[in-house]
């Protein structure tokens, strides 16, 4: 056997070797899943933003992406951990099935009643009974606006009948052996399934509670004539594009029931059945809701528009009306008067009188019929002033409810009684208003490379920060220049008007964080850092440029030009699923909220996984160094016994090697540390220890049991582009991981220090002394008394070996430092001075 | 106005390029989440140009290149693709496709290269028009048209001094008496 051949020594190492390796390759694969899964989630974020167009095609990869990415995460994380973080898969799965529901095609049927009366309806009810329903039971029950009584006729209730008909199996049996080439091959299998529908019964439950809520319905209504309409199960379904569907009017008792299949039927047109075919969907997707509504026997009818689509500021809404149905206005065939009134009082501001030679209404055999308008109402308003108050105050009432401008139609019963029919959102677009961009050209450029991370232009007053301690002064509406993108930046998201980095890129979690608060934010700018604190910009986060001053129109015409495909199906899908993808709610990894139960996103998921990944890693690489008997001494000028074992190497190697040559140590981030000790070099003497101290190091060490940790070795875990650095200076206990690689989003420096030999107040003093010194190079730290863990991620190759170069003169510059440190005003100076040792600081900054 | 047809088997991608062709620009568009209407929209109306998605069932981007370009119509096509399917896309540049276009792409990107096609597509409308006058006229006759009116709005600077017009056009005082006199006769006949 293979072991059986080696030394002991050699077959020890070997299995340490061998399960460090195991778990290094699980961390390597996790942080890259991890940065691409990021990436992707980028990506998703960027287009929501409104300057991309995008299909379904694109949502359901990237999706699946991010999916698949981090189920290897999981894969990968629970390897580190040896099986523990069973119930983050749990808590995936769970996310994963929220998202789902919201792509098309995966959307389940609401379980309800078949019939539900308008009375006991609300918004929230849209997936049951579809928007134009909803709504209606909305505006009355909790708006209290006169709206026609009717009651609405569930999707639960189609997916009856179609169960208890098998129509589903016999649906997609015609669709599944049909080879479309011509548009007549559709029109024949729409026409068949269609008549497959009208031929199948109703089961008698719902007909019975169709004829009972229609009898309700007859028993409080005024009118005597309904009609039925489908009402759409969402904005991300076919019905938005189905084209024409049945609807009916004047519908009597015995017909109910034949009509509401009608309808029902009318939705297979031959745009649908290819829909459903060349998106490989089922025809669940078809399920619709239906809509009883007793007609209004309209004396006028028309639109109201909360806003001048015009003029959209001049502070008026306009009423358009005309005789009769609303339908010969809505179809352009008759030109309407025109009534401005005003948002505030109500009052008529002006009118616009047309002629209104005819007009459509109900015909009491059935459908309508256009009939003549009597001369001298012809040239009349159509509206008195006191109807048009009461329109406008309804309308406003609408406004103020869905909190945007809306587009309602109204009509007027013979007998004066006012009835909202509809409201939609109204896109109201300033582009005529607002002067057109700027011209570029004239502005004076002072930044012109930075990479943009979420589109969008912001301006205001420059304000520099160095740490999450600057943040709680940040200014309203200030733009925000950081060193790096650090995680609490996020604090201030939601004051500050736009966001610019130093270093970072597009997969850093606050870069995702950004998109999510539409922040425009620029990276990877680095002479952000010139910026004068007050100094007026307007950040540019489309064309990566930042101009001097306040460039205000710059600002409004993109915001404008952002709002286009706000409204839109497809961005509702995406964003809806972002909520479930993109907000990071773990921020802190030291507090105790940082658990798998507090995993809210997907995002979430990657930044637990990601931090939990460090600190098994961590664990292990620290832990081998209780393995005596392995790894190979580093040969080194510098007094320090270092035991290296690599994790991408073979042991045999370099196991036959008496040492590793401190000049070719085989790994990148390692050598940038070791020259920074070789340029500090091993003192000859320690900083002065007072009596006081010394005697506090005896104590110490005496109350610890001996002076054992003298002998201890250090140890190195090494690898390319990985270190992890165990180091026992005197009492003192450094580890230093860092990874170095061309992926920017994969780099990270994180070290620890532990254990001091003076008394506490001067260990917490060196603990501080440090602190300070990390949080001036860009890391963030958590220290707890005297111990310290920091960290620094997102930084290229070339900043991590810098600031490794740093660390390791900074272990030398304050190896038993502590002893010195007797007050803070000592402490002070010390930190002030290693700050100017290492370049941090100038000497004027310090005599400053 | 000049006419734009989208064809994309999904309309929600429909509904973007509506919105942003109407708001962007000032042509008319028609759109269609079934390719298969595409040969009767076309027998209706001719457009300047179609943007179509490339894969869809029944009718797919490439057949309706195809079915513009057997037919010598005077439509242009783009075609849309996934990414991933530059393959496909390259065979459509080789068939004569004005542009291709990788979803997901940007406003500004669809909206530049819809306005390079239409610029394109006015430019050879007015070639067109030109070679039709050049068509209906020989060249010769349309020199000789030429210089007949170059003379004659000489000499009727010049006072009809034909001596002068002469110096000024460097051609023979003979040639300038036949193109002044001839004009009736042209004219006439």
């Amino acid at each position: 056997m293979r072991w059986s051949r080696k030394k002991a020594k050699g077959a020890d190492s070997e299995a340490v070797l061998a399960q460090l390796q195991g778990k290094f390759s699980h961390f390597v694969g996790l942080l890259e899943c991890n940065s691409r899964s990021l990436k992707t989630i980028g990506d998703m974020e960027e287009k929501a933003q409104g300057d991309y167009l995008f299909d379904i095609n694109y949502i359901r990869t990237s999706y699946n992406d991010v999916v698949s990415d981090i189920d290897r995460i999981i894969t990968h994380l629970s390897a580190l951990g040896d099986g523990k973080y069973g119930d983050l898969r749990d808590r995936f799965n769970t996310i994963r099935k929220n998202i789902g529901a919201l792509l098309p095609g995966n959307k389940e049927i609401t379980r309800d009643d078949y019939t539900v009366a308008y009375d006991s309806l609300g918004r929230e009810n849209a997936d049951s009974v579809g928007s134009k329903n909803a709504q209606l039971g909305e505006m009355k029950s909790r708006l209290g606006l006169p709206v026609p009584e009717g009651f609405a006729i569930t999707a639960w209730a189609y997916r009856h009948f179609v169960s208890a008909n098998d129509l589903q199996s016999r649906i997609n049996e015609k669709l599944s052996e049909l080879d479309i080439r011509q548009y007549s091959d559709l029109v024949t299998v729409s026409e068949q399934i269609q008549a497959m529908v009208v031929a199948s019964p109703v089961p008698q439950d719902l007909e019975a509670a169709i004829l009972r809520s229609y009898n309700d319905l007859i028993a409080r209504a005024p009118s005597e004539r309904f009609s039925l309409r489908s009402s759409a199960l969402g904005e991300d379904t076919l019905f938005s594009f189905a084209g024409q569907y049945a609807t009916f009017l004047n519908v009597p008792e015995e017909e109910l029931v034949a009509r509401y299949r009608d309808v029902l039927a009318s939705k297979f047109t031959p745009k649908a059945i290819y829909y459903l075919l060349s998106h490989d969907l089922s025809e669940s997707e078809l399920a619709m809701s239906v809509g009883c509504v007793s007609m209004i026997d309209a004396a006028v009818s028309g639109v109201i528009y909360t806003r001048d689509p015009v003029e959209p500021d001049n502070g008026c809404l306009v009423v358009n009306s005309i005789y009769g149905l609303g339908k010969y206005l809505v179809d352009g065939r008759l030109t309407p008067d025109t009534f401005h009134v005003s948002r505030d009082d109500f009052l008529l501001d002006h009118a616009t009188l047309a002629v209104k030679p005819v007009c459509l209404v109900i015909d009491l055999e059935g459908g309508t019929v256009e009939e003549p308008v009597a001369d001298f109402l012809q040239k009349e308003a159509s509206l008195t002033e006191a109807q048009l108050r009461r329109l406008a105050e309804y309308a406003m009432k609408l406004e103020e409810h869905y909190d945007c401008p809306q587009d309602i139609e109204w009509a007027i019963d013979r007998a004066g009684k006012i009835y909202i029919l509809q409201s939609r959102p109204l896109r109201v677009l300033r582009c005529g208003i607002v002067a057109s961009e700027p011209d570029i050209d004239t502005l004076r450029v002072l930044i012109d490379h930075g990479t943009p991370v979420c589109p969008g232009i912001g301006g205001g007053p420059v304000y520099q920060v160095r740490s999450t301690q600057d943040l709680a002064r940040v200014p309203n509406n200030a733009v925000l220049v950081a060193p790096g993108p650090f995680p609490g930046l996020i604090t201030v998201m939601g004051k500050i008007s736009a966001l610019v980095t130093c270093v970072g890129g597009m997969a850093s979690h606050l870069a995702t964080i950004a998109r999510e608060f539409r922040m425009p934010t620029l990276m990877g700018v680095e002479q952000a850092a010139d910026l004068p604190n007050g100094k007026e910009i307007t950040v540019d986060a489309c064309r990566g440029t930042i101009f001097d001053g306040l460039q205000r129109e710059l600002i409004e015409v993109r915001r404008v030009d952002e709002e286009i495909f706000d409204d839109t199906g497809i961005f509702a899908i995406l964003e809806s699923m972002l909520t479930y993808i993109a907000p990071l709610n773990l921020l802190d990894p030291t507090s105790p909220e940082f658990v798998t139960d507090n995993c809210h996103t997907l995002h979430d998921i990657t930044r637990f996984a990601h931090q939990k990944a460090m600190d098994e890693m961590f664990a292990v690489a620290a832990g081998v160094k209780r393995q005596q008997d392995v790894g190979v001494l580093l040969k080194s000028t510098i007094p320090l016994q270092v035991k290296i074992i690599y994790i991408d190497r073979e042991y045999d190697e370099y196991a036959s090697q008496k040492y590793v040559p401190e000049d070719d140590m085989k790994s990148l981030p390692m050598a940038a540390f070791w020259k920074g000790i070789h340029t500090e070099g091993w003192p000859s003497h320690t900083p002065t220890a007072s009596v006081k101290g010394f005697m506090g190091v005896i104590g110490t060490t005496v109350a610890k049991g001996g002076v054992n940790g003298f002998s201890e070795n250090s140890f190195a875990v090494l690898g390319e582009t990985y270190m992890m650095l165990s180091l026992r200076m005197g009492y003192h206990f450094t580890t230093v991981e860092a990874m170095c690689t061309e992926d920017t989003s994969r780099n990270f420096i994180r070290m620890q220090y532990k254990e001091g030999g003076a008394t506490i107040d001067r260990r917490i003093r060196r603990i501080k002394l440090i602190s300070d010194i990390l949080q001036e190079m860009g890391f963030e730290n958590h220290s707890r008394a005297d111990f310290l863990d920091t960290l620094i991620t997102y930084c290229d190759c070339d900043t991590i070996e810098q600031k490794l170069t740093l660390l390791g003169r900074l272990t030398i510059l304050t190896k038993q430092l502590d002893m010195a440190l007797s007050t803070d005003q000592v402490a002070a100076w010390y930190t002030r001075d290693i700050m100017v040792k290492l370049g941090l600081k100038t000497r004027d900054e310090e005599t400053a | 106005m000049q006419r734009i047809l989208v064809v994309d088997d999904e309309p929600h991608m429909l509904k973007l390029m509506e919105r942003i062709i109407t708001e962007k620009t000032t042509f008319h568009i028609d759109c269609t989440s079934t390719p298969l209407e595409v040969p009767d929209m076309l027998a209706r109306t001719t457009y300047d140009l179609i943007v179509t998605d490339l894969k869809m069932p029944g009718m797919d981007g490439m057949d309706i290149l195809h079915y513009v370009n057997d037919r010598d119509r005077w439509e242009k096509v783009i075609i849309m693709t996934a990414f991933g399917s530059m393959e496909k896309a390259l065979e459509a540049l080789s068939s004569g496709v004005f542009d291709y276009i990788t979803k997901p792409f940007k406003k500004e990107q669809i909206i530049f290269t819809i306005n390079r096609a239409m610029r394109w597509q006015s430019i050879k409308r007015e070639m067109l028009q030109m070679s039709r006058a050049f068509d209906s006229e020989p060249y010769e006759r349309a020199t000789e048209v030429f210089k007949r009116e170059y003379v004659r709005r000489l000499l009727e600077k010049h006072d009809n001094d034909h001596g002068a017009v002469a110096r000024k056009t460097g051609l023979s005082e003979e040639i300038i008496a036949r193109l002044a006199t001839d004009e009736s006769a042209e004219t006439d006949s």
